[in-house]
């Protein structure tokens, strides 16, 4: 690992780039808006009166800070290392996505933006967007890949109730990526009255620089809880890894913490050598897709390729461009789990701990289990338990059932 | 400098250029090379060749199946320059290669321009690369002697626009409305104003492009710009007749001859 080679704190650069990742690689009608939120933001993101609104809300609509949560039984059972939760599930929601839509829409409505849209996968990060705009009273509009709207139709319910409209996409493989496809296109029209919430850190600069922000505050609290509660760092982080907000979100406040190893974790789908996975770092290369440079799976062509991952959030064929270069500086490992061992580990911690996690999160739980086994007692790992599993529950019988016949 | 050149020599013979878009490939390599030799047959100046993208975020409905239709046919940058090397045996007329940055830097900007150059294309217009990104593929443009063309936005401030115009070796592309490509019934009641603020900060000329897709629009705009882009109105009609390739081609003569009448001034 690099020593103090360094300064996490200071990336993005004034260009937007995480060492050659990031950037704005969008049509010159966007540059204006994007230069606009750059400074407002900055303006705006040390106002002592946007921190107390921000914070107030995390307190007491978000209901933070989530708890670190000891897996007993799980530790026990495996015998190695100590697992944490941070449990991300618990916060208003049900998952991670509330803590950036807090601070960006209260962002919007600071810009007199009176309309919000968003993109979503797996409907986590547009229900907390459809939340916090009710809260506020701020139209919205979400685009999910048609696809999902079909496999994660509980959050579609939930965002129709929470009064926004939801979009359904039906272009390309009708997912993630074509959702947000649609929702820059949608942006480009109507950049001027419209603040478009990006759920991840990815999108062109400042997005991944902004989304991260307000997602440090997982790693942030982290950090407290651990060392009140052993006194000292833990030696690994574990999130799993689609666009990367929870990731980076756990992970970047540990960054200059130079003991702490750190292990993103994407979907290998059916297996990385099938082709149907969305391991964009593990078997992708660098490219440009939605706004940055970043890894991306793509052919020879330079044409983005259809992903498959069990869970709609992590079927997404990049990654947020600080990623890319945690990747290649080697502060960060990247595996991935397949589709199977993630509804195990998904089955292991419901019966186990009483915990139904997401199926996104479910990929970070089984590569905690296999890296437990392997390190000792004394040693503790914190997995960032980035949602619940309601939404997954007829995914995942599906893919049991599914499994089943195959046998 | 083939394009700037053709726009001033149109220009002087009293017309505004016609500029034509049509994605290679679609909705096959020998009906696009007809197509080509037919918008210049009916009075096409300029021919702006896309090649196909598989997230095509500035493009609307039409000019998205076009990318799809021809990304089925296993269109790539070396086979859509391959239709510029056979429609060079028999016209001049300029050609700007058009598309999106990825697959220009997967294939690597200076085999790019290089290649471009080979078949005798002779400008490039990259729509997701503003100035903040462009410095490599201009350097490369420059050394091989091409033409680079950015775009202008009704968003874009009066400092950018003096940037854009200070960067660019060619036309200036006018976006004509905040949004993505795409038949538009009417123009954009701000363009006009736009159009004269332009003027005022760079003596580049100005093509406008984006939902311009009729003779009106044509008439409405011919006296105050310096060319002209009609790209999803081309497209929509091989989009309608996709089972009769000989009706595409004579759709498209008849619809270019009524465009190129209109654009006289």
């Amino acid at each position: 690992m690099p020593k103090n080679k360094f300064n996490f704190n200071s990336l993005p650069d004034k260009n937007g780039r995480f060492g050659d990742y990031g950037g704005m690689f969008v049509s010159e009608t966007l540059v204006p808006a994007l230069n606009d939120l750059e400074n407002k933001y900055k303006k705006i993101k040390n106002n002592s009166s946007f921190k107390r609104e921000v914070k107030n809300l995390l307190k007491n609509f978000v209901g933070r800070p989530t708890p670190l949560y000891l897996a007993e039984r799980t530790s026990r059972d495996i015998g190695g290392a100590k697992i944490y939760l941070k449990r991300e599930d618990l916060a208003h929601t049900g998952a991670h996505k509330i803590n950036n839509t807090v601070g960006q829409a209260i962002l919007a409505k600071l810009m007199g933006k009176k309309r919000i849209i968003a993109e979503t996968g797996a409907g986590q990060h547009g229900v907390a967007t459809a939340t916090i705009c009710a809260l506020l009273g701020l139209k919205c509009e979400i685009y999910m890949g048609a696809t999902d709207t079909f496999r994660q139709a509980i959050n579609v319910q939930r965002m129709k109730l929470l009064g926004a409209k939801v979009i359904p996409v039906k272009s390309g493989s009708q997912t993630l990526k074509d959702a947000l496809n649609e929702a820059l296109r949608d942006w480009v029209t109507n950049v001027r009255d419209t603040f478009y919430i990006i759920g991840s850190v990815a999108g062109p600069h400042p997005y991944p620089m902004i989304v991260r922000d307000f997602q440090s505050v997982i790693g942030t609290e982290s950090r407290k809880q651990i060392i009140k509660i052993q006194n000292k760092l833990p030696d690994l982080l574990i999130a799993c890894v689609g666009g990367g907000s929870n990731a980076i979100g756990l992970f970047y406040p540990f960054l200059n913490d130079q003991s702490v190893k750190m292990v993103g974790v994407e979907a290998a789908g059916n297996g990385i050598k099938t082709g149907f996975h969305s391991a964009s770092i593990g078997a992708g290369s660098v490219g440009v897709l939605h706004g940055s440079k970043t890894y991306i799976l793509q052919n020879d062509n330079g044409q983005v390729e259809e992903t498959h991952s069990v869970s709609a959030g992590l079927d997404y064929p990049g990654v947020g461009p600080e990623h890319s270069f945690l990747k290649d500086i080697k502060r960060v490992k990247y595996v991935s789990v397949t589709d199977i061992e993630a509804v195990k580990a998904l089955q292991y911690f419901s019966e186990k701990e009483g915990i139904i996690s997401a199926l996104e999160t479910a990929h970070a739980l089984s590569y905690a289990m296999k890296v437990a086994k392997k390190m000792s007692k004394k040693e503790s790992i914190i997995v960032n338990l980035s949602g619940r599993g309601d939404k997954d529950l007829e995914s995942v019988n599906d893919f049991l059932n599914k499994n089943r016949q195959n046998q | 400098m083939k394009i700037l050149n053709k726009i001033k020599s149109d220009n002087e013979s009293g017309k505004v250029s016609f500029i034509s878009y049509v994605t290679a490939g679609d909705p096959d390599i020998k009906t696009t090379l007809d197509i080509m030799k037919s918008l210049v047959n009916n009075g096409t100046d300029i021919i702006e060749l896309g090649i196909p993208f598989s997230d095509p975020i500035s493009d609307g409905p039409t000019i998205q199946k076009a990318s799809e239709r021809s990304l089925k046919k296993n269109i790539n940058i070396s086979k859509a320059l391959n239709i510029v090397k056979e429609f060079r045996k028999e016209f001049s007329t300029p050609i700007i290669i058009f598309g999106y940055y990825n697959p220009f830097l997967r294939y690597g900007i200076n085999n790019l321009m290089r290649d471009i150059k080979n078949v005798d294309a002779n400008g490039i217009l990259v729509v997701d690369l503003p100035p903040e990104e462009s410095h490599q593929i201009q350097k490369s443009v420059n050394k091989h002697s091409l033409e680079l063309v950015y775009l202008v936005a009704p968003t874009s401030t009066d400092y950018r626009i003096q940037t854009i115009s200070n960067l660019s070796n060619s036309f200036i592309y006018l976006v004509s409305v905040t949004g993505v490509t795409g038949t538009r019934s009417k123009i954009d009641k701000n363009l006009i104003p736009f159009i004269k603020k332009l003027k005022k900060i760079t003596k580049k000329p100005i093509c406008v492009g984006f939902g311009i897709s009729s003779t009106k629009h044509v008439n409405e705009l011919k006296k105050k710009v310096n060319g002209i882009v009609i790209g999803s109105a081309i497209v929509k009609i091989i989009e309608k007749n996709l089972n009769d390739k000989r009706e595409i081609t004579k759709k498209i003569s008849n619809f270019c001859r009524k465009i190129s009448k209109a654009c006289r001034i």
